[in-house]
């Protein structure tokens, strides 16, 4: 265990992890929420866990879109940083790159961020295996505004295998105590709102909502998608809730293994 | 927090001659490029076993070897240089970011600091160097320049006033540097310009009298400085990678080798960065600190309402009234006409320009400085080769601390081998008392040392404008000049040796 670094996953979401995080300016100490067309830095918590210290280990960013089963392949490089950690230690990396995230996804993307170093290396694989891989953690998260209470988002599914493999999507509400809790920054925006519940939810293979399919959303709440090799599959979801917000997870499986995952925060813009 | 604070902007340094760049501009043509910062301890307490690093840049192609510096102690107000090696081949002109970490158990301090990188190209067809800015283009053609004679020393200007042929100014300097062949030469090739043509675009152009300065900081003459200096050290790096005496059009990346710039050291080193500042410092003069001669230029030409300035040139004749010599006040005579080529939203073009002749003054001075370093050392045993070092400013007051970036340089008598050395004013060792103006630095010579070397210390000036500054106020203030004078350019012929600070006998 000489050198052991780690980017501590979400729990219990893995791909809702807290140690990695926007800010507006480098300086900033508090996380903000990315905005489309305006640049923004990445930071990533990084931990030595190893008997040793760690000189130079570097630190990769990446961002995706909103998806699930993202490889390294498929994400794109916002930079690399480096970092020095007495063992044991911790410490926040900055990425001085900026990250300006696209108005094609509304700013709501994916960002990715590994630690590694030669003594201490990454598996060899395109795949970033967050859940079981410690040098690596993964920040899906969007925060969704719904209009009088439907709405509806964009994402994408991937599939790192070389071959066609079928995946299932699932989608249900989870209780949003435990991600405030991780995600400070979102108490500012729950301020005196009142969790609600999700009524109806659907994956759709259009990108956007027609209006004559508003009142037509059925209970389906899973899916099985079969997507080519290295390819990706878009997706949508088309939903109703009632009250101030509700906080649901997207996630991508296959033979009952969770391999992707995204968090959706959606506040009803009515309320 | 730590209080660990960045003072100046980081600043370049060239991996062949280890001297600062003008102004420690970072120059994409020039590769890999040293990149120092002083790290000063803002308390009054000393901290103890700190760890410095870069953390990050703000542009992908900025490829940082990575590195941590360990520094046992840092006295209260004293200041330490680190230095990462940094690839800028890659990067496009613009204004940057660094982010470094310094920490130790009492805590942690982020510090992001700004750094400026040019880019500059040379078009062969019509001899005109450009230098790439955020801001525009700032071009400069050389018409006359220093001639040599037949000795290979200094000798009055040029007859010819047609544009100066590349090719025998860089098998001149060639000669000077011959790294090549390892055939050191104490007496250097000079390059001054007599007659140049210099060129600003904005981009876009501009309404109004007053364009933004490059980078929104210093003026043009200090591209005018990069310029000149990257043609010496291109000519001694063309000379080192094929012996020939010919510059592509391509100046920079293709001769820039890394095996080449790892090669520096020697005399030719010496010779390169000392002919290099020469041009520096007398092209600084020329243009003058307080007011480039393009901004005096703007000034007198006022544009009609609704023009936009598209181009702006300005040819300078230049007389070296007094020897160029560093930390001097030499003064620099200049005959300069200025011209300002406007459009307006119709199509029509206007021309505006501006003569004068004008006497500026080197404005980097040293009124005296002091080397103290013993004249015989033995290695059987182990003695350090310690040199002490002290600068005073014109009005005899001692340079601090971070206010001065000093290397010695150390070459062989038979010329086969040179290294170099820092010399800081920060109280750790060998330094004995921080900020009390004793810059000191330490070398072990080994066995296979023998024999007599000579020593120079060259101290440049560091640009210490602070960011809350206003362009033009900042833009006063320029570093990277040399000030110790081991070397005079006078246009009487004659010699034009370089004189070391002393030399050592090193017995093993």
């Amino acid at each position: 265990m000489a050198i052991e670094l780690e980017i501590r996953d979400g729990s219990p979401h893995w791909y809702l992890s807290p140690n990695i995080w926007v800010v507006m300016d480098p300086s900033d100490t508090i996380e903000s929420m990315p905005i489309a067309g305006t640049p923004c830095y990445l930071k990533a918590r990084v931990r030595n866990n190893g008997s040793t210290t760690v000189a130079n280990a570097t630190v990769k960013f990446y961002w995706a879109n909103p998806s699930i089963g993202v490889t390294r392949s498929t994400a794109t490089l916002i930079g690399q940083s480096f970092v020095s950690l007495a063992a044991g230690g911790e410490d926040d990396v900055l990425c001085l790159i900026p990250w300006v995230p696209v108005f094609l996804n509304e700013g709501h993307e994916c960002v990715i961020a590994e630690a590694y170093h030669s003594s201490d290396p990454l598996p060899a694989t395109t795949d970033f295996n967050v859940p079981t891989d410690r040098h690596v953690a993964q920040r899906n998260l969007s925060v969704l505004m719904a209009m009088n209470s439907i709405f509806h988002m964009n994402f994408e599914m991937h599939n790192g295998q070389r071959k066609e493999e079928i995946f299932t999507a699932q989608i249900e509400q989870v209780g949003s105590e435990n991600i405030i809790k991780e995600f400070p920054f979102l108490k500012e925006q729950l301020r005196g709102k009142k969790e609600g519940i999700l009524k109806t939810v659907e994956f759709t293979n259009t990108q956007f909502l027609e209006q004559s399919r508003k009142q037509e959303l059925s209970e389906k709440s899973s899916k099985p998608i079969a997507i080519g090799g290295f390819e990706k599959r878009k997706l949508a979801i088309v939903g109703q809730m009632e009250g101030d917000f509700v906080f649901l997870v997207v996630l991508q499986c296959k033979d009952e293994i969770r391999t992707g995952g995204l968090g959706i925060l959606v506040i009803n813009k009515k309320s | 927090m730590l209080p660990i604070a960045v003072n100046n902007r980081p600043f370049a340094s060239d991996s062949l001659t280890g001297l600062m760049l003008p102004d420690g501009i970072f120059e994409s043509s020039l590769g890999k490029m040293k990149l120092n910062s002083h790290f000063t301890n803002s308390s009054s307490a000393t901290h103890f076993n700190l760890s410095i690093y870069l953390e990050s840049s703000s542009h992908p192609a900025i490829q940082t070897t990575p590195i941590t510096h360990n520094v046992a102690s840092l006295e209260g107000g004293s200041s330490i240089l680190k230095s990462w090696e940094v690839d800028f081949s890659s990067v496009p002109a613009g204004t940057y970011y660094i982010s470094f970490i310094a920490e130790s158990l009492s805590g942690r301090q982020r510090i992001i600091k700004k750094i400026f990188v040019t880019k500059v190209t040379f078009n062969s067809s019509n001899h005109i160097f450009s230098a790439q800015t955020p801001e525009g283009v700032f071009t400069v053609r050389y018409k006359e320049i220093t001639e040599v004679n037949s000795s290979k020393c200094c000798k009055e200007k040029s007859g010819s006033r047609n544009d100066m042929q590349y090719s025998e100014l860089i098998e001149n300097l060639s000669y000077t540097f011959s790294i090549g062949q390892r055939k050191f030469q104490l007496c250097p090739v000079m390059f001054l310009p007599l007659e140049s043509e210099t060129g600003w675009v904005s981009d876009p152009p501009y309404e109004g009298q007053y364009s933004d300065l490059p980078y929104q900081d210093p003026w043009w003459k200090i591209l005018l400085a990069v310029i000149a200096f990257i043609l010496i050290i291109a000519a001694s790096i063309v000379e080192g990678t094929s012996g020939s005496g010919s510059l592509s059009g391509t100046l920079g990346c293709t001769s820039t080798p890394s095996g080449v710039c790892a090669s520096g050291g020697g005399t030719s080193a010496v010779a390169a960065g000392l002919v290099a500042a020469a041009a520096v410092v007398a092209g600084i003069a020329v243009y003058s600190d307080e007011r480039d001669l393009h901004r005096i230029g703007q000034d007198k030409t006022i544009p009609g309402g609704g023009e936009f300035t598209i181009k702006e040139n300005l040819v300078a004749n230049i007389k070296y009234i007094d020897s160029v010599e560093f930390g001097k006040p030499f003064k620099v005579g200049v005959d300069w006409q200025y011209e300002r080529l406007t459009i307006n939203r119709r199509g029509i073009q206007k021309s505006y320009s501006y003569i004068e002749t004008t006497i500026n003054s080197n404005v980097h001075l040293l009124s005296r400085y002091e080397i103290n370093a013993p004249d015989v050392i033995k290695v059987y045993r182990k003695e350090p080769f310690i040199v002490k070092a002290s600068f005073f400013d014109q009005n005899d007051r001692l340079y601090i601390g971070d206010k001065l970036f000093v290397k010695c340089y150390l070459v062989h008598s038979d010329e086969s081998k040179g290294v170099d050395f820092i010399l800081e004013d920060n109280g750790g060792k060998p330094d004995k008392t921080s900020n009390d103006g004793v810059y000191t630095g330490l070398h072990y010579f080994d066995a296979t040392d023998e024999g007599r070397w000579k020593v120079y210390v060259i101290a440049q000036d560091v640009n210490n404008a602070k960011e809350f500054m206003e362009p033009e106020e900042a833009a006063k203030i320029i570093g990277g000049i040399v000030l110790t004078n081991q070397m005079s350019i006078s246009f009487g012929g004659g010699t034009c040796s370089l004189v070391p600070d002393g030399d050592v006998h090193v017995i093993v």
